[in-house]
């Protein structure tokens, strides 16, 4: 019983944490993780009193994963409320909106994070549905898994091709007919992909350290730069004006209910499949549900994504136990604490149950947290002050860069940030620049 | 000119500089008595192979010794979340990063090809004097030495070098015996150890795999 109610208390800590990193806008759950795992030390000295419950190290080490979980799956719910009422762009001069901004331009801020949560915690369920079918699935007797791993080439090179393939933005500087226009952007977003790429075969190796020992990762400085800075940046240099916010919920009943329960499945499916697969994430997720179901208006499609990244954020922890790989800097961190136990007969580790219980608590908490917040944030967000929040946010990102990986990981944060500017400059998607991570993975593979 | 191409061109000189940079910092090759002034940091280390093991997550723990240490010189361990070939013996070079794990220091690898392989231990080969001068630096790794067959019997027969100032004794599985005869020129790769009973170092030639290599026969 002490178990279970401290296991409920680390989640809505969790979840707390989970909120404040997931309102800060442009800061990975990765990253958060990291920051974690390297003060994993000092929080288990914080919790030795509770040796005198009875409580061992062992599960003192357990409840920080929990945490950690729980952090991930607020930060998925939460992320979506800045996502959603900051960064938006002016309308007329942007080439590509963001969905949730389009509804935000519509005065229905609220109702797209709304869209979001739905997406978020029907996505929980889905995965919750598909435990036994994933572990039977990717694991033993079906073994889907190996079977990838065989024909992992073609299928990273399968994924890139739909993902340049399904680009739709057009590129007018060179004049041309529509079609040329949609050629072009083709080509651009292929240029971003290789440039992206070679700049991830560049840095693979690259020799950083921390100043005061944390663990250097590449892969900090490259993602903040490619994703996160460059919508900060921009957002800097945008005014958009934004209508009055409604605090309508939306009435979500036949077709939209209809709709949006395939969202949930399609994008949950889609979340599943990029979390087997290395060096895609949960955008590519987004594009390949998006293809299958052929729906593009914004409501759907932010439902979708949503439920891509929570669906991904859940069966990444689930996958850590039945293939015993790390596919986020969750599970990273969570595997440094606790070595996962391969999930291979029917019972479940009883570390997966601890984190599966922490998992359902955290997205149920979350989900009705994200909308009291959201409604807040509707409300007031034009007081607040953006620009200061923007550059904290920037700061606080080049100032964790420069703690993880020194002085060269500003330099590649900078050239990142360039790199991750060219798709929101030019009109196409974002989701190209995951050529850092895809080309060195297919070049793994060939 | 328009922020759009100025940006592509940052990007590609961006990239390029990185590039050179790249060429000019290479990572710092650390000696293993130095591993704990370099923590947190990644570095490339050298070193024999001492033992290695699978552990039952997948992962591999590959115990290394320098590359110039004598055998109660200096170890570390490397970490690598799956499995390489090494083999005893092996001279390997590990990228990886600095990390204190119950007390002991580990370099803990981003994925196998972290891992290289710079000398397999069956290409090692010694003379028989440099075994003799530092046999406490070759106990209990594997090794591939070249000398003259003397005194074969059915499980050893002793290894002389071309002069006749030094031999030692290889102790092995009688199957072998017709393989080659006394005054061939065999290398031979096997494990070099101390026999503690009989106050001497011998070498234990394995069945697998194939450990004898006539050079020329009498």
């Amino acid at each position: 019983m002490m178990d279970l109610l401290l296991i409920i208390v680390f989640s809505v800590l969790g979840v707390l944490v989970g909120v404040v990193s997931g309102l800060l806008p442009g800061l990975h759950v990765n990253n958060i993780a990291l920051i974690l795992l390297s003060v994993s030390g000092s929080i288990v000295a914080l919790c030795t009193p509770l040796s005198s419950f009875g409580i061992s190290e062992q599960f003192i080490v357990v409840l920080i994963c929990v945490f950690i979980t729980s952090v991930s799956i607020s930060h998925s719910f939460h992320d979506a409320i800045p996502t959603t009422f900051l960064g938006a762009p002016e309308e007329d001069t942007a080439l590509s909106v963001l969905p949730a901004h389009r509804l935000l331009l519509q005065g229905r801020g609220y109702e797209a994070v709304v869209f979001s949560a739905i997406g978020s915690l029907g996505a929980i369920v889905v995965c919750f549905l598909l435990l036994y079918p994933l572990r039977f699935l990717v694991g033993e007797p079906l073994n889907i898994y190996a079977q990838l791993q065989e024909i992992m080439f073609w299928v990273l090179i399968a994924i890139s091709i739909l993902m340049l393939a399904t680009e739709k933005g057009k590129i007018t500087d060179f004049g041309g007919t529509k079609k040329t226009q949609h050629l072009i952007g083709i080509g651009f977003a292929t240029f971003v992909f290789f440039l992206s790429g070679i700049f991830g075969l560049v840095i693979l190796n690259f020799p950083l350290s921390s100043p005061i020992g944390l663990p250097a990762t590449v892969l900090f400085p490259s993602l903040a730069g490619l994703f996160g800075m460059p919508t900060l940046v921009t957002s800097l240099f945008t005014k958009p004006i934004i209508p009055q916010q409604t605090l309508d919920t939306p009435m979500i009943k036949g077709k939209i209910q209809r709709a949006s329960l395939i969202s949930i499945i399609s994008g949950s499916l889609s979340g599943m499949f990029v979390s087997l697969i290395p060096g895609i994430s949960s955008s590519t997720g987004t594009v390949i549900a998006m293809n299958t179901r052929k729906e593009t208006d914004n409501e759907q499609t932010i439902v979708t994504l949503s439920a891509v990244n929570a669906s991904s954020a859940f069966a990444v922890i689930i996958l850590l136990y039945i293939i015993l790989k790390t596919r986020s800097g969750v599970t990273v961190a969570i595997n440094e604490l606790i070595p996962a136990e391969e999930w291979t007969s029917l019972l479940i580790p009883t570390n997966l149950i601890y984190l599966l219980i922490a998992v359902l608590f955290s997205a149920v908490i979350s989900f009705f947290l994200c909308l009291r917040i959201a409604k807040i944030a509707a409300q007031h967000f034009t007081a607040i002050p953006y620009g200061a929040l923007v550059m904290f946010t920037i700061g606080l990102i080049s100032t964790l860069v420069i703690l993880f990986t020194g002085i060269l990981g500003i330099v590649i944060l900078l050239i990142a940030t360039c790199i991750g500017l060219l798709p929101v400059l030019w009109g196409v998607r974002r989701s190209h620049c995951m050529g850092v991570l895809l080309i060195p993975v297919i070049l793994y593979f060939l | 000119m328009n922020l759009k191409y100025v940006l592509v061109l940052i990007s590609l000189l961006g990239i390029f500089s990185l590039y050179i940079l790249s060429l000019f910092s290479q990572l710092p090759t650390v000696a293993l008595q130095d591993l704990q002034h370099n923590e947190g940091k990644k570095v490339v280390v050298d070193g024999i192979v001492l033992s290695y093991h699978l552990t039952s997550y997948g992962s591999q723990l590959i115990e290394i010794r320098d590359v110039n240490a004598t055998e109660s010189g200096y170890k570390a361990t490397v970490f690598s979340q799956t499995e390489v070939p090494v083999e005893y013996g092996d001279h390997i070079s590990v990228i990886g990063t600095v990390q204190k794990y119950n007390g002991d220091w580990e370099v803990v690898t981003d994925n196998e090809r972290s891992i290289y392989i710079v000398q397999n231990w069956q290409n090692i080969s010694f003379p028989l004097w440099q075994l003799a001068q530092n046999p406490e630096r070759y106990a209990g790794t594997h090794v591939c030495i070249t000398g003259v067959v003397d005194r074969l019997s059915d499980a050893s027969f002793y290894l002389n070098d071309y002069e006749g100032k030094y031999s030692l004794l290889a102790l092995f599985n009688h199957s072998l015996t017709s393989r080659f005869s006394v005054g061939d020129t065999i290398s031979v790769q096997a494990t070099f150890a101390y026999d503690e009973k009989n106050l001497r170092y011998v070498l234990q030639v394995q069945d697998e795999p194939t450990p004898f290599n006539v050079l020329s026969e009498e």
